[in-house]
This record gives C-alpha cells, structure tokens and sequence, in this order.
C-alpha cells in the first residue's frame, strides 16, 4: 500500500528502484544467495517498508504545509477583500452643506448616509425618512438633493393638510431648507 | 424586487406619482398628506427596497403580501391607522 501511494505521487513509476533513487532510500544489500533464509527476506522487506513510511509521512506533511501556506495567504487576500467590501456596503456619513439648487439652500449641513449595494450608490436622509439611488456618488447625492426639495415643496403646498408626519417634516425643514 | 412590482405597489395602494427623474409619489387620505416615497426610474432590480418599505411603513411580510395581492389599499389604511400615521 506505501510503495503503491509512494509510486503514485512519483508519477506511477513501475520500478522500485527509482523510487528508491528519487527518495533517496538505501535499499538493503540483497544476499545474492538464493537460498537466503525467510527471516532475512521478512527484516529486508520490513526494512524498507519502514523508510517508504518515513518518507511517506515527510513528504505528506511537507505537501500539507504547503498548502496550508498557501491557504493561509488566499484567506488572508479574501479577507482584506471582504473588509473592503463590507466597509462600502456599510456606508459612510457625509455631511451635506448644499442643496445643489439654484432656488433653495441649506442653512446648516445635514448628515447623509451612503451605501452601496451592488453596482448603485444608495443615499439616505433619516431625519425625514428620504432616499435616492445614483449610479456613482454624486449622482446618489445630486438625486436626494432633489428629493428633499421635491418633498419640502409639496409640504410648504400641503401645510394645511399635513399628516402627523409630514407636519414634524416639515416643522424640521423649515429650520434647515431656505429659499434664496 | 423589480422596479415595475414596486410602481404596481404604489398603484395598488392609490398613491400620486409625480412625473420627474425619480418617481416620487404621495399618498392622501382623507385630503390630508400622510406620507411620501420613492421608486427609481428604469427597468431591473430595484435595490432599495427596504428603504421603499419604511417608507411605506410595512413590514417584510406585508410587502411580500402587498407584492403577491393579499395585502392591498384596505389592509394599507388600516397599518397606517394602526400605527399612528393616519388620525
């Protein structure tokens, strides 16, 4: 069974001695004699038996530190990857000073949320419950700029008629969207 | 979720949607304004769907509900009443 997988890993070789060459196993001294004695063939046999196993066992663990090194590095590669990833896909706070408008301005900055899910950029402003999709940065920016004006407008429209919400949304806005 | 699921959502739920580069539709009950919400132009995926359901205060299964048909204006009134956005 050794000298098979030891053949196996050196390219299924058919003659043992070049696996005792490549593996560098001292092959014991054959008695030319062919009336040499059961016990000495047996200790022989078992002789070799023994270095195959050694060497088995050496080259195994040597293959499998290897590759254990190897893993380690692509683990290690992944690992920096998802960090990446996962950083962008958690978002970032920004702060936004301006409106993009030429009509209504920001009187303090606001705190936006961005994060990015697959290939879109997704912009988020929780005080008032609003969102907007861009394919790059400032497109996602550029567009929840607009979405808050949009909603401002139809409040300032709306103000008599305002829901619950609408009416703490609008009482908000009022503080920070200015008209030029 | 498809971008089209989302708008027939709105649909279903009588919202107003304005026409502009996103399209940002408002819902009314009882002449009164009580909430707003927002569904990409275009066709495919539509990513933000979780925001699109706060926005329209429902759960995961009442958006799975709302997508498949048992959930449709009624059952929206009565989860904005239940939860204080309509008086």
């Amino acid at each position: 069974m050794i000298r098979h997988r030891v053949k196996e890993a050196l390219g299924r070789s058919n003659n043992n001695d070049d696996i005792f060459k490549a593996w560098n196993i001292h092959k014991p001294i054959m008695p030319a004699n062919k009336e040499m004695d059961e016990r000495k063939v047996e200790e022989t046999d078992a002789e070799i038996s023994k270095q195959i196993s050694n060497l088995y066992i050496t080259f195994d663990a040597t293959r499998l530190v290897n590759k254990i090194g190897s893993l380690e590095k692509e683990i290690a590669r992944l690992t920096k990857l998802l960090q990446k990833k996962a950083q962008l896909e958690m978002g970032k706070n920004i702060v936004l000073s301006d409106l993009r408008s030429y009509k209504y301005y920001l009187d303090k900055p606001i705190y936006i949320y961005m994060e990015k899910v697959r290939t879109i950029y997704i912009t988020s402003y929780y005080d008032v419950n609003l969102y907007a999709e861009g394919d790059c940065e400032e497109d996602a920016i550029e567009n929840l700029c607009k979405q808050i004006i949009d909603y401002f407008e139809i409040l300032k429209q709306e103000s008599d008629k305002l829901g619950p919400v609408p009416a703490k949304h609008f009482m908000y806005l009022k503080q920070i969207v200015k008209e030029r | 979720m498809k971008k089209r699921r989302a708008l027939a959502i709105l649909e279903k739920f009588k919202l107003k949607i304005r026409p502009g580069k996103e399209n940002f539709a408002t819902f009314y009950y009882n002449d009164k304004f009580i909430l707003t919400t927002t569904v990409p132009k275009g066709q495919g995926d539509f990513y933000s769907v979780d925001k699109f359901r706060n926005q329209l205060r429902l759960d995961e299964n009442q958006l799975r509900d709302a997508e498949r048909c048992p959930f449709g204006y009624n059952e929206f009134v009565a989860n904005l009443i239940k939860k204080g956005y309509i008086n």
